[in-house]
């Protein structure tokens, strides 16, 4: 193996790793949540007692989304949803990005931190917001 | 009305009740509140409502005053905020509406001046800051407040956006309070530069620019048709090229572009309008095609008739023109006059046959007729011979004398 193809190799495994630090994956966490989000028959993931409403999902506060995500996505997939695939797929990416720090644009915080709980729908916008800012922002 | 103890104070409404007050309430209202200015805080204290039994209760303490007026005072101004709270005049009533314009302004409106007859005020604030902030550039329809103008640097986006819009008219107040999204309200300017390029295989492709700042963040719909199509065809499209692949020359088409927030940027329902348009193809056929129908409709059948005329014409003035169109059928019998005036019907004369030929036609020989009958089966019926008829008998010829050529030397004659 020459030096000069050598250091080819280095500095795509470097280029590579610079991206990969970036890698938020925010066209296709849309994707799935908007699939999600059209999906009528997600149920709660929670005790839902009478007269109340399915509001157990976190919201995450500013800097402690991945791991509110990576917390809600897996209460989610406890209960019998049918589109627990969708559903997998999303929890695996949260928890790749968290475990190493993939998106640059989110913080890695350790801990799930939220003022309110919310239904379904409103974690899933959350997702949604978050992402689509991530994206905008992006050059 | 009901005073309970020193200076709370309950007043009912039911569905059968009597009016409270008659004549004019705001007038009558609006004297006590002057008269009784003195009574300082003698505003109404823990206003709640209550209903029970088919009826609204309005429970209020006065504070502490025993002065009859202040406390008159006191209970003509909660009369008064539970009859707006009842009966809101509609003209106070307006709903918030933001519009963030290619990113680059906002301007949030509750209505027009025929709507709106009330003092309004916004304020707005976003989730991390807690100081609400009254808006610095109002829009004015004449003297009413009817819109907000935002610059680019007080706009935030992905950031919960609150808005308190507090109208008020003779002296009560009312707030309407709306939160909002702002990512989701973005509406682009139309696009520009709209361009078409000839490509091969008679395929066209149409170009375009934004002037949106973020233009991987927009989806497109471009609208077309020829002059042909009565209806408009419309596509999506997510990147900034559209290629027709098969144009007709002769037909002229029109492209409109618009441009919206896709998904990966936001949640918005806002199109920007439609841009100018751009055309391509021959305008000309359409000249043309005017051109054809008076030919076809006008031209041609008058020209047929002028010639259809002209040739009658000359069919029954000139004879020569119309015996070479209609020629006469020959008529032959003047190349047989000779045959019956001069030779009287001999054929053989006119023909100039020789007399030896002639004679030679006629024949030397008589010949005897022969009668052939049919002779009937036995069974059937009687032969003829039994019948009174007797059969005709064979009468034999004349025997041809010697020596004469007879073409018939075997006679049939003799049965």
């Amino acid at each position: 193996m020459t030096a000069s193809m050598l250091s080819y190799i280095l500095f795509s495994c470097l280029l590579l790793s610079v991206q990969a630090e970036h890698y938020c994956g925010g066209r296709e966490i849309i994707r799935y949540t908007k699939r999600l989000l059209v999906d009528s028959s997600l149920s709660c993931p929670c005790r839902q007692t009478a007269g109340s409403s399915c509001s157990c999902l976190p919201i995450p506060e500013p800097g402690h989304e991945l791991p509110c995500f990576v917390e809600g996505t897996k209460h989610m997939l406890k209960t019998n949803m049918s589109s627990k695939l969708v559903l997998e797929r999303l929890y695996q990416t949260f928890q790749a990005q968290l475990d190493r720090n993939l998106c640059e644009s989110l913080p890695r915080g350790d801990q799930c931190q939220y003022k309110t709980k919310g239904t379904v729908t409103e974690f899933l916008n959350t997702i949604l917001t978050t992402y689509q800012a991530i994206n905008k922002s992006s050059p | 009305m009901h005073r309970k103890g020193d200076s709370s104070f309950s007043f009912h409404l039911a569905p059968s009740s009597q009016p409270l007050f008659s004549g004019k309430k705001s007038t009558s209202w609006l004297a006590v509140s002057k008269t009784t200015a003195f009574c300082g805080n003698t505003v109404p204290l823990y206003p709640w409502t209550s209903w029970a039994a088919g009826k609204m209760s309005f429970i209020f303490m006065c504070g502490n005053s025993q002065s009859a007026a202040c406390l008159l005072h006191c209970v003509t101004l909660q009369l008064r905020k539970a009859w707006l709270w009842l009966f809101p005049a509609p003209a106070v009533l307006a709903e918030v509406k933001c519009v963030l314009f290619n990113e680059e302004y906002m301007n949030c409106t509750w209505g027009s001046r025929e709507t709106l007859k009330a003092n309004y005020s916004l304020y707005y604030w976003y989730r991390n800051t807690s100081n609400k902030v009254e808006c610095k550039h109002y829009r004015q329809d004449q003297d009413i407040r009817v819109g907000c103008h935002f610059n680019q640097n007080e706009i935030i986006q992905f950031q919960p956006f609150h808005v308190l819009l507090k109208a008020s008219m003779g002296g009560s107040t009312l707030e309407i309070s709306k939160r909002m999204e702002l990512q989701d309200l973005v509406k682009p300017d139309a696009p520009v530069n709209l361009t078409i390029h000839n490509m091969s295989n008679n395929q066209l492709q149409l170009t375009w620019a934004t002037t949106y700042p973020k233009a991987k963040c927009l989806e497109h719909a471009v609208k077309y048709k020829s002059n042909k199509d009565t209806d408009w065809m419309e596509i999506s499209v997510n990147g900034d090229v559209f290629s027709l692949p098969s144009v007709d020359y002769k037909k002229f088409y029109t492209f409109y572009v618009r441009s919206k927030v896709n998904k990966y940027c936001g949640r918005t329902q806002l199109w920007s309008e439609w841009s100018v348009p751009v055309v391509w193809g021959s305008n000309s056929t359409s000249k043309s095609t005017v051109h054809w129908f008076w030919i076809h409709t006008v031209l041609i059948p008058i020209a047929s008739c002028v010639i259809l005329l002209v040739l009658v014409i000359l069919l029954v003035r000139m004879e020569r023109v119309w015996v070479i169109l209609m020629p006469r059928i020959p008529n032959p019998s003047k190349n047989f006059d000779e045959l019956f005036i001069t030779h009287n019907g001999n054929f053989q004369e006119w023909a100039g046959v020789p007399k030896d030929v002639v004679e030679s036609f006629k024949p030397n020989y008589s010949e005897n007729i022969c009668y052939v009958s049919e002779l009937p089966p036995k069974d059937s019926y009687d032969p003829l011979w039994e019948s009174s008829n007797p059969p005709p008998s064979v009468m034999p010829s004349a025997s041809p004398a010697p020596g004469e050529h007879s073409p018939y030397k075997n006679s049939y004659g003799r049965v």
